[in-house]
């Protein structure tokens, strides 16, 4: 009995080592030494790759959520009966903090199911750990087991160290304490700004250690360890400067008259657009601004098909989301030094600005969902929504919404004529 | 004796079996007749319910435990409507046990509540229990580290206090533990700067406190109809409480009380010009000393002062204060050289009056405001030697 107990032991030992050298010869070709440290950027290939943009470690993973049980659409019967209200306070309940113990970073939805996905810094200080959390069609909250998915990773390389912070500056006046501390943010945090997945490759907006350090990564996937590095330079209306530090806050790829086009957008807010074959490795490229939103910080960006026009939806810190013909941009002229320079002004508006959509509350990170509708009195049609997330303007809540682009409404957030009583409606 | 009703019967009989559970648990008892359920006491622990083996009551063969039994972080309105911990679910013999996807972590209060609604308990409709992970920190007693500027004589116009902390504090309310008390002992009220948001650096061990700008800048509202808050050559007292809590809701070990003297404001820009070098000798270590005339941030001290060698290369070396941030001093890493070294000055350098290189925090208007020659960095060369 003890014999085989050790016998077997032994073996048990023996596997565990060829397993181990396996893995090792693995970790090897993906450059795997640890595991996932923070998750930020989200997005996702159009078969369910999840792309995570890891700014702590300096990486991006991709895990496999190919593999889903349930394809079909979501079927919404009325306008808001998918919001929920206090969402971060039901993820951190999950996850087992308090509410305000935890910070939504970014959110992404998954091609296939449809199911919106989070994610998630849970803690604070220096204790906190990654997390995605998935939301499905029955208003469940999930926390993805990251430990038990199939994941490669590609290490990015110059990203910044953790030391590195900002500089202070003031604003018509000498620095004050807030400037100061906004200042020891560690850049590193910046590594990753926006990820894009087009045509087997990600785009990854963000920045570098370089001095000129906004830039721009074109990572094949399946992850290959080499991948090639653009540095973006822009010229920006309002401060009448060069932004080449300063990174890209999001971007969206898409193709017109044949032809495979970057519209990224800037803090305070210049939209860029870039030909994609101009961003080569180790090239120093030039944007085309071709728009100023005014100031504001572009969230997040994605393409929709809006009344048969394709469009750029740009969700942004400051403004109501914003939506932005696709040929109007790439079309539009190039706003250059020459034909402004005039100095700081930000009142300066120019190039298509689109229209702005009304969302309820201050709109943050949003995607786009696709969805069957049988809404009153219309037949069964497939829509693409709007999801996002949004604060409360009176209870300052984060509550998850979804939205018909041609609508714009929360009915059960407002109140109208049809409200009263004996208005008709 | 099997069938006892815990709902209704009277709650002394409860108090009495959770009396006998705790026993039971105390004395290892394996062959409790009733669930008991177990909590972690350390990090990294798991929730365990033990059903009581003998006993059919309690047997659960279809049960799915994770609708049963559930942990949720506890609060005044757990737990309708709250979302339960996710975790994982095992289950060997008798024994549930549940470990959730992320360690629960300390200082939060959890409860565990068992559903035994459909079963055979005969009543026993269900258990709970809270548990709290202690903040078994040994981390001493939290104390006030060090409040700057140190000095015993502050400027009229004094922009803020920085005040540090042993270890991380809690970030809220800050404000009613601190309070300023005149020479006769009456304190001043709105002295310090209100703002949503405190100033705490990222690890929360040191707070900035600015005056409110009102009472220091000449002639705009509080100033005028409040007055300064600091008066030219009165004591002052500055009084950091003990009932403030750290972060782990401790009280801070004692009070601390700062009693300073007001000086005369300092209206004028940092000139560093004006500073009494004393450089060191040439193949020593020793220390390069500034008289700075005036204390100066101690933290911008820090940060803004550079010594450069003649290639304009930085010297390695390591900044000491002394005189309450009026000296200034550096010992190099490895020795002088003899010839021509400079103090490289970032503009942004500040005294406790918040002037800088730049210019006074606070100018009056109607002299013409005269334009900054300054611009960047400001440099002074001395030699070592020659």
């Amino acid at each position: 009995m003890k014999n085989t107990r050790l016998y077997s032991t032994a073996l048990l030992l023996v596997s565990m080592i060829f397993s181990m050298m396996l893995q090792a010869k693995n970790v090897s070709a993906t450059n795997d030494k640890t595991n996932i440290l923070s998750a930020g950027a989200l997005e996702f290939s159009p078969d369910g790759i999840l792309f995570v943009g890891d700014w702590v470690a300096g990486s991006v993973f991709a895990f496999d959520l190919t593999n889903t049980d349930n394809n079909k659409l979501p079927v919404m019967m009325t306008v808001d009966s998918a919001d929920i209200d206090n969402i971060d306070v039901m993820i951190s309940q999950l996850v087992g903090v308090r509410p305000g113990q935890i910070t939504i970073n970014d959110i992404a939805v998954h091609p296939k199911t449809q199911e919106t996905f989070f994610s998630v810094t849970r803690g604070q200080g220096l204790d906190t750990k990654p997390a995605i959390i998935k939301l499905n069609h029955q208003g469940k909250l999930t926390n993805i087991r990251l430990d038990q998915l199939k994941y490669t990773r590609q290490v990015l390389n110059n990203a910044p160290d953790g030391k590195k912070q900002f500089q202070v500056r003031g604003f018509f006046g000498p620095p004050t304490v807030k400037h100061q501390l906004k200042a020891e943010r560690s850049m590193k945090t910046m590594t990753f700004m926006d990820m894009e997945y087009y045509k087997g490759e990600l785009f990854v907006a963000g920045i570098s250690n370089e001095e000129f350090s906004s830039t721009l990564r074109r990572i094949p996937y399946p992850f290959k360890g080499q991948y090639s590095t653009s540095n973006i330079e822009i010229y920006h209306v309002i401060t009448d400067s060069f932004v080449t530090r300063s990174p890209i806050r999001s971007l969206i790829v898409t193709e017109f008259d044949g032809v495979d086009y970057m519209i990224a957008g800037y803090s305070c807010t210049p939209i860029v657009v870039i030909p994609l074959e101009e961003l080569k490795n180790g090239a120093h490229v030039k944007g085309r601004t071709v728009a100023e939103l005014g100031p504001g910080e572009p969230l997040d960006m994605f393409i929709q098909n809006i009344g048969g026009i394709e469009s750029v939806v740009i969700s942004d810190l400051a403004h109501a989301p914003k939506i932005i013909s696709v040929e109007q941009l790439i079309s539009a002229k190039g706003l250059t030094q020459q034909d402004f320079g005039k100095g700081f002004n930000v009142r300066y508006r120019e190039g298509p600005q689109g229209a702005s959509y009304p969302m309820f509350g201050t709109p943050l990170h949003m995607d786009s969902m696709k969805v069957q509708t049988m809404l009153k009195g219309t037949p069964m049609e497939t829509r693409d929504l709007y999801v996002g997330v949004t604060r409360d303007p009176f209870t300052g809540s984060l509550n998850y919404q979804r939205y018909f682009p041609f609508l714009g409404l929360k009915v059960a957030m407002a109140y109208g004529e049809p409200d009263f009583p004996g208005a008709t409606h | 004796m099997r069938n006892i009703h815990l709902s209704k019967r009277n709650k002394r009989c409860r108090l009495l079996l959770l009396f006998v559970i705790g026993l039971g648990v105390i004395s290892g008892a394996k062959a409790s007749r009733y669930p008991v359920i177990q909590t972690p006491q350390k990090l990294g622990e798991t929730v365990k319910l033990t059903l009581p083996a003998a006993s059919e009551d309690f047997m659960l063969p279809q049960a799915n435990w994770n609708t049963r039994l559930k942990i949720y972080v506890d609060s005044e309105h757990c737990c309708e409507q709250t979302t339960p911990v996710q975790g994982r679910y095992r289950m060997s013999e008798n024994i549930v046990e549940f470990q959730p996807d992320f360690p629960f972590s300390k200082g939060i209060p959890y409860r565990v509540m068992v559903d035994f609604s459909t079963a055979l308990s005969r009543g026993n409709n269900g258990l709970k229990k809270t548990f709290t992970i202690a903040n078994t920190v040994s981390a001493p007693e939290t104390q006030i580290d060090r409040i700057y500027p140190s000095g015993e004589q502050l400027p009229e116009n004094l922009l803020r206090f920085y005040i540090y902390f042993t270890n991380p504090m809690k970030a809220a309310n800050s404000l009613k533990h601190i309070k300023l008390f005149d020479h006769q002992g009456i304190e001043i009220k709105d002295v310090f700067l209100r703002y949503k948001q405190e100033l705490w650096s990222p690890d929360y061990k040191r707070l900035t406190l600015p005056f409110e700008p009102g009472r220091i800048k000449r002639g705009v509202g509080q100033n005028l109809k409040v007055g300064p808050a600091l008066h030219e050559n009165l004591y002052y007292k500055l009084v950091i409480d003990q009932n403030w809590r750290d972060a782990e809701g401790r009280k801070l070990k004692s009070t601390v009380e700062k009693v300073f003297k007001v000086t005369k404001p300092i209206r004028n820009k940092v000139d560093p010009t004006q500073w009494a070098l004393h450089p060191p000798s040439p193949l020593s270590r020793e220390p390069l000393w500034i008289e700075l005339l005036r204390p100066h941030d101690h933290a911008l001290l820090k940060k803004l002062i550079h010594i450069l060698n003649s290639d304009g290369q930085i010297v390695e070396g390591n900044i000491e204060l002394d005189q309450h941030q009026r000296i200034w001093s550096f010992k190099p890493n490895s020795i002088w050289a003899n010839g021509t070294y400079s103090i490289d000055i970032n503009a942004r350098l500040e005294d406790v009056a918040g002037n800088n290189v730049y210019g006074p925090l606070d100018r009056a208007l109607m002299h013409s405001p005269k334009k900054s020659t300054v611009s960047g960095n400001v440099r002074l060369d001395f030699k070592v030697g020659l």
